[in-house]
């Protein structure tokens, strides 16, 4: 259950790094900013900076 | 939990090697008898990039408006413009649902802030100034969702 939990969490911040990495391409405003991005209760925090 | 794999997983992930960091834990779960829990293998959730792009774009505007906003009130109590030239937004943060126990529905929320203090300590994540009205429903996990809702209701592990 643990790899689990852990696997989603990592499933999350994959689609969290291709959306930034298409954003990044478009030229988007939101990735001049750090976005964080994790599961609540979780300290395995992924930060998407420019 | 297993603090060893949790950490190096972490440091994958703080050097931005995600796809690594899955087939590290991938590898890890497949080493373990089979369980319901293993249908989490080879799921991605990258069917969601437009939806999170446009749900991550409209809520930067309107937190970038509401900031915009309480600066202009600023500026026309002391009639001067910048009056606070640091306020504004500077970092969102998103965060799913405690998955583990509300299987019904896993989604995501957004937070707005008008400081970034860093990952060293994260307890300033809970002082948002700005919130998604709405969340954004993760699809594509429901088999997994099904997974957790027998593991809390029935404490099973099925095969």
């Amino acid at each position: 259950m643990e790899i689990c939990e852990l696997l989603i969490i990592l499933r999350l911040q994959q689609l969290f790094q291709q959306t930034f990495l298409d954003a990044k391409e478009k030229g988007s405003e939101w990735i001049k900013i750090p976005i964080l991005a994790t599961a609540h209760d979780y300290d395995m925090i992924y930060q998407m900076k420019e | 939990m297993n603090f060893e794999l949790a950490d190096k997983l972490d440091n994958l992930l703080q050097e931005n090697n995600i796809e690594v960091a899955i087939n590290i834990a991938e590898t890890k779960l497949k080493e373990l008898p089979n369980s319901d829990f293993h249908k989490v293998l080879n799921n991605d959730l990258l069917h969601l990039k437009s939806d999170l792009s446009k749900y991550l774009t409209d809520f930067y505007n309107s937190a970038s408006k509401f900031y915009i906003g309480k600066k202009g009130l600023i500026s026309s109590i002391f009639k001067k413009k910048n009056t606070n030239p640091e306020k504004g937004l500077k970092a969102i943060y998103s965060e799913m649902n405690g998955f583990t126990i509300n299987y019904d529905r896993w989604f995501i929320d957004l937070f707005a802030y008008s400081f970034y203090n860093g990952l060293e300590d994260i307890d300033w994540l809970a002082e948002f100034e700005f919130d998604s009205a709405k969340s954004l429903t993760i699809t594509g996990f429901e088999e997994i969702q099904t997974t957790f809702q027998d593991y809390m209701k029935n404490g099973m592990t099925k095969n």
